[in-house]
């Protein structure tokens, strides 16, 4: 990634930062749209040493029954808790519509033959990725405020109390935290 | 002459003829998919009865909507000002205006209005409005399997409904309160308009109609 | 796991993105534009949205569509205006579509059970994975030679049978169990029997007498929305070139008071089965007063008049209303009626078919039109009219072995599988089956004796490996060991041609209004690359895609092809001859499609397998041996749902999520029951516990429960499971009752000749709890 534009230390540093940043939420984006490959797996067990006590399979096993498997109520779709007021349940409800507009406003559309709603939590998560290497802090103040932050620490505690796996209790209690402490981080700093 | 068509005032209307509806709540759900009805609230809903002894039964709809009244009560204590009446005739109600009193859902002797349970507004069936400045019918009427339903300008003498009304006997619901309500029936079961009578089939009622 | 908002930034910064998302998505591509206009407006903005033209698959009745759609979503679905049959009107379910393609609880990606079978625990696997596991054990059992253990089951299908048999039969299995048949199994056979259509369309728009037994179409019809339509057409004032006609009768036999009858001008309660004995003796007061068309029993039909009377004089309507309870005297009259008013029809469909007795019950109601002359004429009981798609060369040969399961020897005349005799002949060990795939087909829930198909579906031993295909997570589903996410209705592209009821046939199109949702797949795209990847010379006979595959079907017919074949169709939605004019008595040109060409009132076929090869009534034998207390149970479909189908769709889920047992005031009164007690309906297979409804309008001997709620998997919305989210403070699924299935109390009894279950034959007991 080419994020180094300006000529002086301190605009490479917040680049660097902000690339940091913008992988930090694909990585979250990664945890919530697949399973962690054998790859991946390997590469937080030993290059980060977070020692992972699950094994692989279970944590198959807990990522389907959470988010694939239907009647378990945690679906990662933002429509189905970020609803308006009168809204039924449903997937593309009213938040999936929002979310897409944002993402329209932003000239980037979901490539639909993936099939993916653009209200999944990874779909979102990425998308922020997207904003911070726009660089645009504005941008991202108003999608954390109007749509990750309305819905995705709900829902991580949903996941926190019904994950079988340390791993998913552990992704989501770190998304949890690391959308409210952007949000600290962002909400200070000057337009 | 074309002057005089110009200016001549649009009133629509509904007419629902009983003898043609089966029932089918068809235009329940489109009216739920149209304007976005929230789960538990209907804008229109087919009250079916079961109506007398056994082997002597029969039973009788009553699909209920806003009447869209002339002279509505709905309208007068509302202290916002949030319903208004379009000179073509439909009632409608301002949802920026609209604080959740619910003066209007007192005062409306046909319990049509219903509150939206968490936004907090008041909504009720507005002819879809925005289809009709289209150039569209309202969504149950475009459906409705029986052609039950007839929407039009009474105004007009060559309409569907105007030739229809012309030529059957109708009813409207409470007609003695003054409201001018503008939804006809032909053929509307007495017992099927009292809320005491008969067995309700689809008990589920969100509203009491009447 | 530990990782702080510090080591996901070193993460961040130091890994790379191949690490990240691992079989990731390709997420994000350009900006799409806007819009042009068509047929329904948005609400907030004024502007039209873009309309696409297809086919409701809700139910069968195949309903023309619009999907509206703005900015890759579906806002709404409705009616077409230009289709021939419903003609811009759509159902409470057709409506309610948007439901089931945004049902929040669909299966979008390809599981793979872990853990034992039926506990629940999934693993997502890839559609690579997918395949190489069906193909692999596919391939294995082709190289065994036991092709045959290979069965594909689909009760429902009646647009895709052609290509999954295609499938089977390329693949060298015989076992290709997927031909629905609209107005249920002996329906069907016994109307092949008799003239040698799978069904009949009652021309009603221009008819002047309908005689219904056990029929309900102002709720259920397998023709629903084009048909009440008409009726309605033909009940109210009809002028033709100046002429007030009148309006049609409506007459009504049905043991239940429903929409229908409720609204009829006669409803006779008539105890449940015996249909087949009014229609009989309707018949014998037709032919013995001389009332009948000479004409066409004479040249079509194959038994001489004189001899038909003689035959039915027996059956009197003294003798039917012994067994009916309908007076003599009312049977004589309408026999009269329907004999003196031309044209008239009958109607008959669940409340006929669904009875042991069945295949004679429908030969008597068809009896009933062949005397009258009214067979194929307008306003008639008609022929349907429908567009045959043909088949792309190479055409896979029918595999020669031969298949118990497909043709089972104990139904000689049930041309087709026994659908829900299945599942139980593979535990009586009559077919031995090494993979089972099913789609869109849930027997555990929607089949008598659910909870033992339950248990049969359960055994590894049994069904060693069992793949669904489906876009719900059925209870059937549950119990498999892969499924597959089939694509909606809403996101296929597929042909239909139902029958015709301007008597023009015509051929539409069913095409997605979205891409499927998540890594759904429709089944005919699923079942090409299937066939590709097993291979072994089964790959010739697919050599097409889907849209490939239906320009060949539609090849033939020339009037369409000129029009611009399938691109007119996408265009159009449907496609039909506008010069042709409807013909009637069209059996004049070929006769009828029968051994002899006539209208078989005499079924030699029949008498070949010791059957009664003249139209008769047979008791059903639970009926002879009643006890005092005992009742019949009858299921019925209500207005808003379809058999199991429709109870994830929260918009009719929420009109009727309940079934109560519907029982007559005075029969309740003598249990000491009221409106809304518990009560259980205790038959010899179990006992189920439902509220009661004390009404008017049933059979004093009759009970009935409908047959659409009760689910136990199908998604939260089917289960009225509350949706939790602290944004809301409301569940927003205000009912709390998903009301009971009756399944598990009707034993799997079929009729002998036909096949089809016998839904209303059970004998219960009703006692307050
Ligand atoms: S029916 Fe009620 S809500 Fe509708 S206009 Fe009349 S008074 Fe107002
Ligand atoms: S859609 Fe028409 S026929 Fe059906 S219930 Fe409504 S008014 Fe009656
Ligand atoms: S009858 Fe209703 S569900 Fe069936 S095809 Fe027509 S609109 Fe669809």
């Amino acid at each position: 990634m080419d994020g180094y534009k300006g000529e002086d230390k301190e605009d490479m540093m917040e680049s660097t930062e902000n690339t940091a940043r913008a992988r930090a939420y694909e990585i979250l984006a990664g945890f919530f749209s697949n399973e962690p490959t054998r790859e991946m797996f390997d590469f937080l067990n030993e290059a980060i040493s977070c020692s992972i006590e699950d094994t692989i399979e279970g944590i198959e096993v807990d990522f389907a029954t959470m988010f694939i498997v239907p009647g378990n109520g945690l679906q990662p779709f933002e429509s189905l808790y970020n609803r308006a007021p009168d809204e039924e349940p449903s997937l593309w409800g009213k938040a999936t519509k929002d979310v897409a507009g944002f993402y329209r406003a932003y000239g980037v559309h979901i490539d639909e033959s993936t099939g993916i709603l653009p209200d999944h939590i990874s779909v979102e998560l990425g998308f922020m990725g997207h904003l911070i290497e726009r660089e645009d802090n504005n941008a991202q103040r108003r999608f954390l405020e109007e749509h990750l932050l309305k819905w995705i620490p709900e829902f991580c505690d949903r996941v926190y109390s019904k994950a079988n796996t340390d791993f998913y209790k552990g992704v989501s209690k770190l998304t949890k935290e690391f959308i409210l402490s952007e949000y600290e981080a962002i909400k200070g700093e000057a337009r | 002459m074309a002057k005089e068509e110009e200016k001549r005032k649009i009133r629509y209307a509904m007419l629902v003829d009983l003898r043609r509806c089966v029932g089918c709540q068809s235009c329940s759900v489109a009216c739920k998919s149209e304007n976005e009805v929230p789960l538990s609230k209907f804008r229109t809903w087919v009250k079916i009865i079961e109506k007398g002894r056994y082997p002597d039964v029969s039973r009788q709809f009553l699909p209920a909507l806003c009447n869209n009244c002339e002279n509505p009560i709905c309208n007068r204590n509302c202290p916002v000002h949030a319903t208004y009446i379009r000179p073509d005739g439909i009632v409608m109600v301002n949802m920026h205006r609209c604080i959740g009193c619910m003066y209007c859902m007192a005062s409306c002797p046909y319990d049509v209005r219903y509150v939206n349970p968490l936004r907090k507004i008041v909504q009720k069936c507005f002819w879809c409005a925005h289809r009709v400045d289209a150039g569209l019918l309202p969504a149950c009427v475009e459906t409705c399997l029986g052609r039950a339903l007839i929407f039009g300008d009474i105004n007009d003498p060559n309409s569907e409904i105007s030739q229809v009304l012309a030529t059957n006997a109708v009813v409207r619901l409470k007609p003695e309160l003054g409201t001018d309500p503008h939804v006809f029936y032909i053929a509307a079961d007495a017992d099927a308009m009292d809320p005491t009578k008969g067995i309700d089939i689809d008990k589920i009622r969100f509203m009491e109609p009447y | 796991m530990k990782i702080t908002r510090r080591g996901l930034l070193k993460i961040g910064a130091i890994s790379t993105s191949a690490i990240t998302i691992g079989r990731g998505f390709n997420l994000f591509a350009n900006a799409m534009e806007l819009l042009p206009g068509g047929k329904e407006v948005s609400r907030t903005t004024g502007k039209f949205l873009k309309p696409i033209p297809s086919t409701c698959l809700n139910c069968y009745a195949r309903c023309g569509n619009f999907g509206f759609v703005a900015y890759g979503g579906l806002i709404k679905i409705g009616p077409n205006p230009e289709h021939p049959n419903s003609r811009g009107r759509m159902c409470a379910k057709g409506q309610a579509g948007v439901n089931l393609l945004y049902d929040p609880d669909r299966v979008m990606h390809p599981l793979k059970r872990v853990g034992p079978r039926g506990e629940g625990k999934w693993k997502r696997i890839t559609w690579e994975e997918a395949y190489i596991t069906v193909v692999q054990k596919l391939r294995q059992l082709k190289a065994a030679g036991k092709e045959d253990e290979f069965v594909f089951q689909s009760d429902r299908d009646i647009t895709t049978q052609d290509i999954c048999r295609r499938f089977c039969y390329a693949y060298g299995t015989p076992n290709a169990l997927v031909n629905h048949s609209p107005g249920g199994w002996n329906k069907r056979i016994a109307q092949m029997l008799t003239w040698g259509a799978d069904f009949e369309i009652p021309d009603v728009a221009n008819t002047e007498y309908i005689l219904i037994f056990g029929s309900n179409p102002f709720e259920a019809h397998y023709m629903r929305t084009s048909f009440v339509q008409r009726i309605v057409e033909a009940r109210g004032l009809r002028t033709e070139a100046r002429l007030v006609k009148p309006k049609a009768r409506l007459i009504v036999f049905d043991p239940r008071l429903t929409q229908t009858s409720g609204r009829a001008d006669e409803w006779h309660p008539i105890k449940p089965g015996t249909d087949g004995a009014v229609a009989l003796a309707m018949a014998s007061v037709i032919m013995n007063e001389g009332l009948y068309d000479r004409e066409f029993i004479g040249r079509w039909c194959n038994y001489p008049a004189d001899k038909l009377a003689r035959y039915l004089k027996k059956f009197t309507p003294e003798w039917a209303q012994k067994i009916s309870g309908v007076p003599a005297s009312d049977i004589k009259r309408i026999a009269k009626e329907f004999a003196a008013t031309n044209p008239a029809t009958t109607v008959s469909t669940g409340g006929v078919t669904k009875h042991q007795n069945s295949v004679y019950t429908e030969r008597c109601v068809a009896l009933l039109n062949a005397v009258t002359g009214n067979v194929d004429v307008k306003g008639g009981y008609c022929l349907p009219r429908s567009y045959e798609f043909a088949e792309p060369d190479p055409i896979p040969p029918v595999p020669q072995r031969r298949s118990e399961l497909a043709h089972p020897v104990d139904f000689p005349l049930a041309s087709y599988e026994v659908p829900q005799r299945v599942i139980p002949m593979i535990k009586e060990g009559r077919a031995k089956v090494s993979f089972y795939m099913t789609y869109q087909y849930n027997p555990a829930y929607s089949h008598p004796e659910g909870h033992e198909i339950s248990r049969m579906l359960k055994d590894e031993d049994l069904i060693p490996f069992h793949v669904v295909i489906d876009s719900v997570y059925s209870e059937t589903a549950a119990l498999a060991d892969m499924i597959l996410p089939a694509a909606t209705y809403t996101e296929r592209l597929e042909l239909e041609s139902p029958p015709a009821f301007d008597m023009i046939p015509f051929v539409s199109l069913r095409q997605p209004f979205i891409n499927p949702l998540g890594e759904s797949v429709a089944i005919t795209d699923l079942l090409i690359e299937l066939a590709h990847r097993i291979g072994g010379g089964m790959e010739r006979y697919f050599n097409f895609d889907t849209k490939g595959y239906l320009e060949h079907r539609i090849t033939h017919i020339d009037g369409l092809k000129k029009a611009g074949g399938l691109s007119y169709l996408k265009e159009n939605g449907l496609w039909y001859d506008k010069d042709a004019q409807p013909s009637f008595r069209t059996y004049e040109k070929k006769g009828f499609d029968t051994p002899s060409k006539k209208f078989e009132i005499y079924s030699e076929r029949m008498a070949k397998y010791g059957f009664n090869p003249l139209p008769t009534y047979e008791p059903i034998q639970q009926h002879l041996t009643m006890k005092e207390d005992e009742l019949f149970l009858i299921t019925y479909q209500w207005s808003v749902h379809t058999h199991d189908r429709t109870a994830n769709c929260m918009w009719l889920s929420e009109i009727v999520h309940e079934n109560q047992v519907f029982i007559n005031a005075e029969t309740a009164r003598l249990r000491g029951i009221e409106d809304g007690d518990m009560v259980e309906v205790i038959s010899k297979a179990g006992s189920i516990k439902t509220k009661a409804r004390v009404v008017q309008g049933i059979h004093p001997n009759v009970v009935a429960i409908g047959d659409s709620c009760g689910h136990w998997e199908y998604g939260r919305i089917a289960q009225a499971k509350a949706f939790e989210s602290d944004v809301t403070t409301t569940k927003l699924l205000w009912w709390t009752e998903k009301g009971v299935t009756p399944n598990p109390i009707i034993s799997i009894i079929s009729d002998p000749i036909g096949g089809g279950e016998g839904w209303m034959d059970t004998k219960v007991r009703i006692k307050k709890i």
